[in-house]
């Protein structure tokens, strides 16, 4: 540490109970020096660490964490988790690097229970590269505010990511090479663009986009002749839609509750007829369009 | 829809692969092949839904008054002396090039596995597509025909059509029910739901 | 307006309008098509208006906004009657020279007639104008003399005289007897005898039955319903009325599209108009025959022109087709038997009711008969919509009628039926216009749209543009039709940028196979017949683009 320096990162450490923290240990005793910023957990193996873990870590003040486990083919158990553990930090980087954070906060390392050295070397690494980072956030030139809301949108997509992680994202042969080739490949940023940048560019930070909306008020009036014209029959349906656009230019979301209450026809079914084209828009237009 | 009421329970006499069925009038060639035990593959049949017929992948051959025809057998109705092909070479071919498509998609479903591995076909033939819905749409048709809520329905058209759920209704129905989870053959429809709970939280 | 009740009171209706209407007074028409009204028409019939005002004229000149006059390529056209002077490109300022001149006067403008592109040659009246003299203008001859927004101008044209005659001398089964010997066949693309659809109907169970126009007109570059439609809607509803007699039918729905307001707003007019007089609501002309109408909009996709997805669409469902293993003739909208056809199609028959099955079967070929809309487009010196009998040839339609292809280009193909058809090669022009002879090419006619194509045109690229429309107007509902143009879109495109791989060509042609045999409906069994059409006579033009990306047609440049 030079002298004079403030900043002192923080760093969450999961380590595998059978190699890594075997090895963490063995530094320990055989008096390896390391920066002491690291705080570590214990888990049974690095297949356990969980999208949530470290977005939590993260979003609760940590400016990296250090995933480590058993070299890959010498997991503990017969499942192999430590491809999962990896599969799971590409995605991971992948995430940080699109919301603007440096992927390199992410690391994983396998470490054997006999490498006492090779973990100290590691952590020795770790501390000054992530003091050169800065501290999360504000090291990338992101505020605080927008960290904090990015971090959300991204907690909230995990249920989603881990589903498409799962069915998706999969490599079909456990071996280092594979991950390797599909990770670094066109296809995975293709698909992660597709299906979870997307995602996350559509509802992004959803409790500010509601501040951003401008709370038109509806002129029920209008919506409530318009149906009557139709005599509320459910048949009628497309024309009265037809008529709220071209009226309003646009249809908000109660109204089509609205429309469905009214000519007891399913929301399902007024979603779909209202997203079948482009004729009909749900969010509101320029005033001179 | 097509396979109203039995007006009249007329006995119908149909050839499926050579073998002599019992129909009834009303049928569709895939409930009298199901009756007499003759296997067609479905992805999108359901027997408590109305058939669909979007999959495709029942699509049989048939020989009407001298003309051949492929149809989709869960929606043909049987007539009087309809002779039927389950196998042929243009019904294999367009089954395998259907799970093709449907493997870029979702190249991990079982179901798609199975039917593939009989019908010889290659899930790295298409490039892989994003998004693992098959749009069978066994969900969209169960909640709106079996629970009648229909918490989860269509958006779009054409090869953005999509499944969505109605996060007003799913925030109320969904949590207690989720009946249409195991129908789904790949897990996008999980991925459906929390993707519309993460959305609707605030 | 009291009701007309009977066929004499309109009979005597239309001699007194006719008796009102001075045939030696000047008329001027002006054409308020869809491409006139783009090129400002209104301007100048607001030009009209002050001229006349200006001169005193508001009784000695007839001055109407008609419907479509064809010759779109020459608009914004100005007809002067009595003595059918065309006037083509006219502008506001023109418009005083032709009121001084040939309105009040007997003098032609010579620079506004049209003026042969090679001799400059002169033409003044349309039997001299090869557009117009080398058409038969059964349908749309009329369009000339009628203001869609008045119901009296299309009687005194002898309108509703059909209608009169078969619901006074004629039975319904021999009003449908009168179109089955007239052969018509459907002019929207599927080309089926109107008279066994009608029949079926007819004669399926069940007294609720409908008939429905179908005017959606979703094919690329068909524009001739339109221009039917917006300048003369009475003869389609005159058409529909009288089959929904023929059937059993009371009730008709005109299905159309929701961002053609003028055509929507002379429909309304047309319907409104013709129960003011007793031609549709209850006992008309005093027959005991009832008949209403209901006019819906679409929601702007092109599959919803598909006979079932309208049906669906009508219903308040949204538009997706259904396989019509059970025809919807049979069951159609809300399962009751409907008869579904287009808006041409109606159109003839009031001319069959009128003139006969014998005189209308004088005309065409063995296999299709009576006359067809087209509408020229792409690379054509004359765009516009044109009628001709069957059996002329498309050399004849091309270069007789579309003056051939401008900056003297080659004729590559013609390209018939839009995203769902196919193309005819330059080879192959001496083909008369035929339903069979064009389907046996591989270029079934489709609604009629001709996009002309010349010797610069990339038919790999025509191709992926055909697609990539489908792709989008797709309902997306069946595998094979979503899978497989989203499939063929990315090769073709892949071909197009010049990325093409070996066996790409094989691949098409095998996905195009199981999306023909194994869609849900027309939309997805056809989508592949312009990629088999064109590589059916330009194949060369896919293998040059296999790892290369140039065209045989870019290479020559």
């Amino acid at each position: 540490m030079t002298a004079g320096h403030t900043f002192e990162p923080k760093i969450l450490g999961f380590l595998c109970n059978w190699c890594c923290y075997a090895g963490a240990d063995l530094a320990g005793v055989s008096r390896f020096q390391y920066p002491p910023n690291i705080r570590v957990i214990r888990v049974m193996c690095s297949g356990r660490v969980d999208p949530a873990h470290i977005f939590r870590a993260f979003a609760t003040g940590q400016d990296a964490v250090f995933i480590g486990g058993c070299h890959l083919n010498d997991c503990h158990y017969v499942t192999h988790g430590n491809y999962d553990a990896l599969g799971m930090v590409y995605v991971c980087k992948k995430l940080l690097e699109h919301i603007g954070l440096n992927p390199e906060r992410l690391r994983l390392e396998w470490v054997s229970a006999g490498e006492g050295i090779r973990f100290s070397n590691i952590m020795n690494e770790i501390g000054p590269k992530m003091e050169k980072l800065g501290p999360l956030g504000k090291g990338e030139g992101l505020d605080e505010q927008e960290l904090k809301a990015k971090l959300e949108a991204v907690t909230k997509l995990i249920p989603y990511i881990k589903l498409v992680l799962s069915e998706r994202l999969r490599v079909p042969v456990r071996k280092e090479e594979a991950y390797t080739e599909f990770f670094t490949g066109e296809e995975f940023n293709r698909l992660f663009d597709e299906l979870i940048a997307d995602k996350l560019a559509k509802y992004p930070h959803v409790s500010a986009r509601t501040q951003d909306v401008k709370k038109e008020t509806v002129d029920n009036a209008k919506i409530d002749r318009i149906i009557n014209k139709h005599k509320g029959e459910a048949r009628s349906l497309i024309q009265v839609l037809l008529e709220i656009q071209k009226e309003n230019h646009w249809i908000p979301v109660e109204v089509l509750e609205k429309v469905s209450k009214k000519l007891d026809v399913p929301l399902s079914r007024i979603k779909h007829i209202v997203t079948f084209h482009k004729t009909f828009s749900l969010n509101p237009k320029g005033s001179d369009e | 829809m097509i396979m109203a009421k039995q007006k009249k329970t007329g006995e119908i006499i149909i050839q499926i692969d050579g073998k002599k069925v019992k129909a009834v009038e009303g049928m569709t060639i895939l409930q009298a092949a199901q009756k007499a035990d003759i296997f067609i593959p479905t992805l999108c049949y359901h027997e408590k839904l109305e058939p669909y017929g979007v999959c495709r992948i029942c699509t049989v051959e048939i020989d009407v008054s001298g003309w051949t025809k492929l149809v989709a057998a869960c929606l043909y109705p049987v007539e009087q002396d309809l002779v039927v092909k389950t196998r042929s070479e243009k019904v294999d071919k367009i089954r395998k090039t259907i799970l093709e498509f449907l493997l870029a998609h979702a190249p991990n479903s079982p179901q798609l596995q199975e039917l593939a591995q009989e019908y010889g076909a290659d899930k790295d033939r298409f490039e892989k597509e994003s998004s693992f819905c098959i749009l069978c749409g066994l969900c969209v048709r169960y909640c709106a025909e079996v629970k009648k809520k229909h918490a989860v329905g269509y958006v779009d058209c054409g090869a953005r059509r999509e499944i969505r759920f109605i996060p007003e209704i799913a925030a109320k129905e969904c949590h207690s029910c989720k009946e249409c989870f195991p129908l789904c053959p790949t897990s996008y429809l999980q991925a459906a739901f929390v993707l519309t709970q993460a959305v609707s939280s605030r | 307006m009291p009701k007309l009740n009977s066929a004499a009171e309109l009979e005597k209706w239309r001699k007194g309008v006719l008796s009102r209407r001075d045939p030696d007074k000047p008329s001027i028409a002006i054409c308020a098509g869809m491409g006139c009204f783009g090129h400002d028409n209104g301007k100048i019939f607001a030009a009209f208006e002050k001229e006349i005002d200006k001169k005193d004229l508001k009784t000695k000149v007839y001055l109407r906004a008609t419907g479509c006059h064809g010759y779109c390529e020459k608009g914004p056209m100005v007809i002067i009657y009595p003595d059918e002077i065309c006037y083509m490109g006219v502008t506001p300022k023109d418009v005083p020279e032709i009121v001084s001149e040939s309105v009040l006067g007997n003098k032609v403008i010579d620079r506004l007639v049209y003026a042969d592109l090679d001799s400059g040659k002169k033409a003044v009246h349309p039997s001299e104008i090869p557009f117009y003299k080398n058409q038969m203008r059964h349908l749309i001859g009329s369009n000339t003399k009628i203001d869609p927004q008045s119901i009296d101008d299309y009687l005194a044209v002898g309108g509703y005289s059909a209608l009169s005659k078969a619901l006074m001398d004629m039975s319904p089964e021999e009003v449908l007897e009168e179109i089955k010997k007239a052969e018509l066949r459907g002019r929207g693309g599927g080309g089926f005898p109107a008279g066994w659809k009608w029949k079926t109907a007819r004669d399926a169970p069940g007294k609720e039955k409908y008939v429905i126009v179908n005017a959606h007109e979703g094919e690329l570059g068909a524009f001739m319903d339109r221009a039917i439609f917006t300048g003369n809607p009475h003869c389609v509803l005159e058409g529909l009325i009288i089959g929904a007699y023929a059937i059993g039918s009371h009730q008709g729905f005109i299905y159309t599209r929701h961002d053609a307001s003028r055509m929507k707003n002379n429909i309304d007019t047309a319907v409104a108009k013709a129960e003011e007089y007793g031609l549709l609501g209850e006992n008309i002309l005093g027959s005991n025959f009832d008949f209403h109408m209901e006019v819906h909009l679409d929601i702007g996709i092109f599959v919803s022109g598909e006979s079932s997805a309208l049906m669906r669409s009508i219903e308040g469902n949204i538009p997706e087709p259904r396989p019509k293993y059970i025809r919807t003739s049979v069951s159609g909208i809300w399962g009751k038997p409907s008869a579904l056809n287009n808006v041409e199609t109606w159109a003839n028959v009031p001319l069959i009711i009128d003139k006969g099955a014998e005189w209308y079967t004088a005309t065409g070929t063995e296999g299709s008969k009576g006359t067809k809309l087209v509408s020229l487009s792409g690379n054509i010196v004359n765009t516009g919509v044109a009628e001709v009998p069957f059996g002329t040839t498309i050399r004849e339609i091309v270069y007789g009628i579309g003056g051939g292809i401008p900056n003297g280009k080659k004729l590559k193909a013609v390209h018939f039926g839009g995203p769902m058809g196919g193309c005819i090669p330059e080879s192959l022009i001496d083909t008369p216009l035929d339903f069979d002879e064009l389907a046996k090419l591989g270029a079934p006619i489709g609604a009629g749209s001709m996009l002309v194509l010349d010797e610069d045109a990339d038919m790999v690229d025509v191709t992926r543009y055909f697609l990539g429309f489908l792709s989008n107007e797709s309902c997306g509902k069946c595998v094979p039709c979503r899978e497989g143009i989203r499939q063929m879109l990315k090769i073709l495109i892949n071909l197009c940028d010049g990325k093409g791989k070996e066996k790409d060509i094989e691949l098409l042609e095998e996905i195009s196979e199981v999306t023909g045999a194994a869609s849900l409906c027309a939309l997805g069994k056809t989508a592949a017949d312009p990629l088999l059409s064109t590589l059916r006579y330009f194949r060369d033009e896919y293998e040059a683009k296999i790892g290369k990306g140039e065209s045989p047609a870019e290479k020559r440049e």
